[in-house]
């Protein structure tokens, strides 16, 4: 069950409501059992269901998921960084453990991994810092040619945040770092059609998950 | 019909570099200057045109990606948009780049706006996509009229919806995040009636739009904030953030239902695009398009100085000569002279070094490669202060520093735009200063002599802006901007943009002329010349080692630049420029360039540094200018000398 709302929580975050098929597809299971499932959690409100239009999740299920992705990226990122394993493997394993670690645990295992002292923009962003320490790849970070979805900003600055969302880098859509400028200069990204130059002082705070 | 029916009042809003101006100009015939970067447009512009008994008023909105009202241009736009009462606004959306031009779509329409959709760059976008019209019209529920605002295809039909009242009130909405829906519903109930619709007030108050939040009672706008703050401790991100993502959402299923790419091998134009943007390709194609500008320039320049100087002395002779001396005897034919000098000068150094780059640099903009280039040189400008958005107030500086400082407010920071002002004046040559760089010390000394003052400069130009940048204290802005499509550049634009930024040489420049002749004739003839040669001999003779008198073209040059050509023949006596070799000799031709180059920006320039940094940076710009160019003159004199 935690694994649907997962899924419809990472449809979610792509743009608006998981249709059935979507969910069905990634999960790699019939469409018929993702509907009887949806409903379930409809009937549990976690979800808001419209037929055709698809799941949303509601307040209550949104912070069950977003609490297990944290989970995940945790164990992922302890596997990675202490344990050196490879990204693949981390992820698996994550995928099981993330189900059956408490939130006790959670805080302790961030409390090791990650250093709470390197952020300073206090309360306003406090739930960002925690993003920053889960870690992940940064914007920036991509080389000429890779493809990578945004998932998420890091508040370094509003101002910064606010230029990023109106040059339209938002969590969900994709991009592809076309050239890495000399003398570190900007990098050009290619979102759609259009065509961007951005500094490594924005590249930076851009989150993505790395694509084909 | 009433007359108040008849009257109407349309604003054009758009993404940045969407074409907007170009379709003002197209439907109002008013020129306004066009180029194919982002942020032309800094002032906004009104404009006007008639048709089936309407008069309509055209409001051209500077370009903004967003309503949220964050930037200046922002600011203005949403105060344009709620201080006037327009009767329809035309979103002018890029049909190339559709998702982020809906994404300002929606916020218009969600302030409750009639709309009309003008879809332009379609002779563009047919090349690559199918778009699907009427399922784009049916999603959004608005009119959308094709266009292809360079080429002035569908202005027409546009026009004619406008005065038709085509302009659409739609129930289009964008579905936001159910959590953001709910804050939308709690927010709307029961809140005071403004000019907005209060579900599209409730997502600017939402995203924190100050100007919006002002037209309500603090308990909403504490509502709101209380609102935001809990999304963010929810969602771990802040509600902008999650409220842009679902529109570039909706934007993204829109195009996908209504837009089928063609799949094509890449064309030519996406494969130059491509080189110009790699570094290992990039940087070569720059270093050529450097090279070619600059022997464009003298070669074409020095061209056109000499059969314009043919031209000139068959056409106008000795005509003002005569007249002159008909209306007020030899003092008139000894003005006549000085005036037909200044004009030959200006006619003869102006027009081919100022024309020639103003071709050059509209070919530049209109094609789009300055991002390009801006992107490129990024990385080398920070070194200087600067960032590489820098890059085209400095090209539009070396035709004239007056436009080049306006363009500076793109910049961001005040500290970059003092930077980049003070360069500007001091180490970028303006078209006047070229002309005497290129049409004089080229032409009498020779090419390398040219190219060792631009050398000069350019090592003024790094020295002056990493002591500013160590100087000043740091406000860091980087670059965050779009690449426009390159483009094939019309030849009508180029021509209207090389008129009208040329038109001030001939218009300002002549009554100056005039007076400057008429002044130094007086002069002449009592004798008062001396009390300025004379006192200023030190510098002029001792530390530049030039011919006294030269002072005066010094004196003219802050007037106005060109003038002091016109002058340095009138006082020299050798009565034409081709002659001016009599008068001075090599060494003397270069110190008089280089100091020509770096001293005191003109008045015109001037005026507009004081209004634009401030009178007191104004005052210290100009001092440094002074001595900069007294030591660098001073200096390649002595270096010359003693080496020739």
């Amino acid at each position: 069950m935690e694994d649907y709302l997962l899924a419809i929580y990472r449809l979610n975050k792509e743009g608006g409501p998981a249709k059935t098929n979507d969910v069905a597809e990634r999960l790699d299971i019939s469409p018929a059992s993702v509907t009887e499932m949806v409903k379930r959690l409809s009937e549990l409100g976690l979800v808001d269901y419209e037929r055709y239009r698809g799941a949303t999740l509601t307040r209550k299920g949104y912070r069950q998921a977003h609490r297990m992705e944290r989970k995940h990226r945790l164990v992922e990122k302890f596997f990675v960084d202490v344990l050196k394993s490879d990204a693949d493997s981390a992820h698996t394993s994550a995928c099981h453990i993330e189900h059956g670690l408490s939130d006790e645990a959670a805080r302790q295992l961030c409390r090791i991994i990650g250093s709470p002292d390197e952020c300073d923009c206090e309360e306003l962003c406090e739930d960002l810092c925690e993003n920053r320490r889960l870690g992940g790849t940064a914007l920036s970070e991509l080389k000429e040619g890779e493809s990578a979805r945004i998932s998420h900003l890091i508040c370094d600055s509003p101002e910064k945040v606010r230029k990023l969302i109106s040059m339209g880098l938002v969590p969900g859509r994709s991009v592809r770092m076309e050239s890495d400028m000399p003398m570190r200069g900007p990098m050009v990204l290619r979102m759609e059609d259009s065509l961007v130059a951005l500094d490594r002082d924005y590249t930076r705070l851009v989150m993505v998950d790395r694509e084909e | 019909m009433k007359l108040s029916e008849r009257k109407m009042e349309i604003a054009l809003m758009g993404n940045p570099n969407v074409g907007k101006s170009t379709l003002f100009t197209k439907l109002t015939g008013v020129g306004v200057m066009i180029s194919n970067y982002p942020g032309t447009t800094v002032e906004f512009k009104e404009g006007s045109f008639l048709r089936g008994g309407r008069k309509v008023a055209v409001h051209d909105l500077p370009g903004t990606y967003s309503l949220s009202g964050e930037s200046e241009d922002e600011i203005v736009a949403i105060r344009m948009l709620a201080e006037n009462r327009f009767d329809a606004v035309v979103v002018v959306v890029d049909a190339t780049r559709l998702e982020s031009s809906l994404v300002l779509l929606f916020q218009v329409i969600e302030l409750g706006y009639p709309v009309l959709i003008a879809l332009n760059q379609m002779d563009i976008a047919q090349k690559r996509y199918d778009i699907d019209l009427a399922r784009l019209e049916g999603i959004l529920g608005l009119p959308v009229f094709p266009v292809s605002a360079i080429v002035g295809e569908g202005v027409d039909e546009l026009a004619q919806a406008v005065v038709s009242d085509r302009a659409t009130r739609t129930g289009f909405k964008v579905s936001y995040d159910s959590h953001i829906e709910e804050h939308l519903e709690s927010l709307a109930e029961g809140v005071p009636a403004t000019q907005f619709p209060p579900r599209g007030a409730m997502l600017k108050l939402l995203e924190g739009n100050e100007y919006i939040s002002s037209l309500y009672d603090e308990g909403t706008k504490q509502k709101a904030y209380l609102a935001a703050k809990e999304f963010r401790a929810d969602h771990g991100e802040s509600i902008n953030i999650h409220i842009t993502r679902d529109r570039y959402g909706e934007a993204g299923r829109i195009r996908k239902e209504a837009v089928t790419p063609r799949q094509g091998p890449l064309t030519m134009r996406d494969r130059i695009s491509d080189m110009t943007m790699r570094p290992a390709t990039g940087i070569p194609i720059l270093i050529g398009v450097l090279a070619f500008i600059f022997l464009a320039i003298v070669i074409m320049g020095e061209w056109l100085e000499h059969e314009l100087e043919d031209l000139f002395g068959m056409v106008v002779g000795d005509v003002l000569v005569d007249i002159g001396r008909s209306l007020a005897g030899d003092f008139g034919a000894a003005v006549g002279s000085g005036v037909t000098l200044g004009i030959e000068a200006i006619v003869v150094l102006i027009i081919p070094f100022v024309m020639v780059w103003y071709v050059i640099l509209a070919l530049l903009e209109d094609s789009g490669y300055m991002p390009r280039a801006v992107a490129l040189l990024d990385g080398v400008m920070h070194k200087v202060g600067l960032h590489g958005r820098a890059v085209i107030p400095m090209l539009v500086g070396i035709g004239c520093s007056v436009p080049a400082i306006l363009a500076t407010r793109t910049a961001g920071s005040k500290r970059e735009r003092l930077i980049l002002s003070t360069l500007i004046v001091m180490a970028v040559p303006c078209g006047a200063q070229m002309a005497i760089i290129v049409g004089l010390v080229s032409r009498f000394v020779g090419i390398a002599a040219a190219a060792g003052i631009f050398v000069m400069l350019l090592a003024l130009l790094l020295v002056l802006g990493f002591a500013m940048d160590r100087w000043l204290r740091r406000e860091p802005t980087c670059l965050a901007m779009e690449i426009p499509d390159l483009r094939t550049p019309t030849a009508r634009n180029v021509a209207f943009k090389t008129y009208s930024r040329s038109r001030d040489f001939f218009m300002i420049a002549f009554p100056f002329l005039l007076v400057g002749s008429v002044l130094v004739e007086i002069l002449l003839s009592y004798d008062a010349m001396d009390f300025i040669v004379e006192p200023m001999s030190f510098i002029t003779v001792g530390i530049l080692g030039l011919p006294a008198v030269t002072i005066i073209a010094f004196v003219f040059g802050i007037l106005r630049k060109e003038l002091a050509v016109g002058m340095l023949v009138t006082i020299s006596g050798v009565g034409a420029v081709g002659r001016l070799p009599e008068f001075m000799d090599p060494v003397q031709f270069v110190v008089f360039g280089v100091v020509m180059a770096i001293y005191m920006p003109c008045l015109a320039a001037w005026a507009v540094l004081m209004r634009e940094v401030g009178v007191r940076n104004a005052l210290l710009v100009g001092a440094a200018s002074i001595l900069t160019a007294l030591l660098a003159g001073g200096a390649v004199n002595l270096v010359l000398r003693t080496l020739f």
